[in-house]
């Protein structure tokens, strides 16, 4: 078992997310582990996003992510087309990182350090 | 002793099935009923008052208060006398009495005096014990107090009213959830490969672990071959259960008669793509599915193997002496995005050598030191052994220590040797 594997053993890291609105900048703060349990509160979080906005989800602290994540983020990507604002994905961690990769996201989405 | 026969109730057959059905024999003390007897002891102001239900050799208490004994034969004949009449049975002053003057209750160490009993009865009509008031002095009993002790006699009846409700729709809830189960169990299996075929140079072996024996799960596998090319299929519909299922049946069968066609994976894929969103309307896309396709061609002694993804995990490689190596490709999931473009990467194996395709309930299982991840999955397969050693292993692991929260699905081919 590797280290990575060990330090989330010692905190269960429950799902958070904090919202941000300033002008027409949204940032979506997530953080612990998204999975179907914190599907809800993710898009939730992320409902009323006005036209033209600059839509940043920062990953910094989400420390693990399964596909309920992969669905709330396509449903992101398409609500963003479809109600014109823009989303950016930021720094998301190895584990998260490697899961938005399998998906091809790294091509869909705009992903930054 | 026998019971004498005019104690015995007419319906005393009917009488005992119902005593049976309600299944109350020999169940620990409840408070329910201890609130009753103490209430009535108080109310009458007795030192003995009891819920009686008349078995067929004894008088069993169910809440017996003021009094040691749980139970009595039904021989001395207070509550059996009670139960023969709709209404109240009441004996004032036993010493007296010639129905019960020589009972033994009456001119024993008991020294029993008075005693007034209102029968339990069933809304069908059976009487199935007693609530009583007993005394060592002789007492008077106005018609009032048989209403009273008839009417928390009914308190009594309808707290086992209850309970048999209660129990019967926690009985009906059991068959319901067993034939779920089973409907779920058929439908899952129609969902996998029965048995898995018998190919030339190859082994395979398969799990499938649902999370939750009642729900149908999201998660599916395939193996079959067509001409030289043996196709392994994984994949993971989101969502669970029947509406679920639907979509996991259209993806095995998608992915079955594209193979027919398919020169290699991707185009499997694609196909499984444009066909998932055939049925979308308004743009309404609630679900999508994970997938991992492989064609395995023979190549000497080892095999190529070309691989494409709908954003499924890749697929683990442990080569014969253990070390392992993921073999995946990048893929958006099936049946969201129209414009999606599956490529391929290819794996050569040799003679020994396995892969192992699963679904991240998997990987996503605990330890006690957290994850499972792809190390720990890794880790338990370096061991070597057959296609069915390798599955035999994950699935103690997963019955063992790991906690599962998610269907597992895994499939292993090793090339023999």
């Amino acid at each position: 078992m590797n280290a990575t594997a060990a330090s989330e053993a010692v905190d269960p890291g429950e799902f958070v997310v904090r919202r941000t609105d300033s002008g027409r900048e949204v940032l979506l703060e997530l953080a612990g582990e998204l999975d179907a349990a914190g599907m809800d509160r993710f898009e939730e979080a992320a409902s009323n996003i006005p036209q033209n906005a600059l839509v940043t989800i920062d990953l910094a602290e989400l420390r693990f992510m399964d596909s309920s994540g992969i669905r709330v983020l396509m449903n992101l990507d398409l609500r963003s087309r479809s109600e014109q604002w823009t989303l950016t994905l930021r720094s998301p961690r190895r584990q998260v990182l490697h899961v938005l990769q399998l998906c091809d996201f790294e091509n869909r989405f705009q992903i930054t350090p | 002793m026998e019971t004498p026969s005019d104690l015995i109730p007419a319906n005393e057959e009917k009488r005992m099935a119902a005593v049976r059905r309600y299944d109350v024999l020999d169940t620990p003390p409840d408070g329910a009923f201890d609130r009753v007897t103490k209430l009535a002891a108080r109310h009458f102001d007795v030192p003995v008052s009891i819920v009686s239900i008349v078995d067929t050799d004894r008088i069993w208490f169910k809440s017996h208060h003021g009094l040691e004994a749980a139970e009595i034969g039904r021989d001395p004949g207070l509550c059996a006398s009670a139960i023969l009449g709709a209404e109240p049975w009441v004996v004032e002053n036993a010493a007296v009495d010639p129905r019960a003057m020589a009972n033994p209750l009456v001119a024993g160490e008991m020294g029993l005096r008075f005693y007034a009993g209102a029968p339990l009865t069933t809304h069908d009509g059976f009487r199935l014990g007693t609530l009583c008031v007993i005394d060592h002095q002789p007492r008077e009993f106005s018609e009032d107090d048989a209403t009273v002790l008839a009417d928390l006699a009914d308190v009594v009846m309808d707290e086992l009213e209850l309970r048999l409700a209660s129990r019967a729709i926690v009985e009906q809830h059991l068959v319901l959830r067993e034939q779920a189960e089973h409907m779920a169990g058929q439908l899952q299996a129609s969902l996998l490969p029965p048995v898995l075929p018998e190919i030339a140079g190859i082994e395979l072996a398969s799990m499938y672990r649902p999370f939750d024996a009642g729900v149908v799960g999201g998660d599916f596998f395939d193996v079959f071959e067509i001409g030289d090319v043996c196709v392994l299929a994984v994949g993971d519909v989101s969502g669970k259960g029947t509406a679920a299922a639907a979509v996991t049946g259209l993806a095995r069968h998608t992915i079955r008669s594209a193979a027919l066609w398919a020169h290699c994976p991707g185009e499997i894929l694609d196909n499984l793509n444009r066909s998932m969103l055939l049925g979308r309307v308004g743009g309404d896309i609630d679900y999508f599915c994970t997938v991992l396709v492989m064609f395995a061609r023979r190549r000497g002694q080892g095999m190529t193997i070309d691989v494409a993804s709908a954003g499924h995990p890749p697929a683990l490689v442990v080569d014969r002496s253990g070390a392992s190596s993921e073999v995946g490709a990048s893929g958006p999931p099936a049946g969201w995005y129209p414009e999606a473009v599956y490529v391929e990467t290819t794996v050569e194996l040799g003679p020994g050598d396995r892969i192992l395709l699963y679904t991240d309930g998997l990987t996503e299982a605990r330890s006690s030191s957290g994850l499972v991840g792809v190390d720990g999955v890794a880790a338990q397969l370096a061991a070597g052994g057959t296609a069915q050693d390798t599955i035999d292993a994950l699935l103690a692991a997963v019955d063992g220590t790991l906690t599962v929260s998610d269907d597992i699905a895994a499939l292993v081919l090793r090339v023999q040797e």
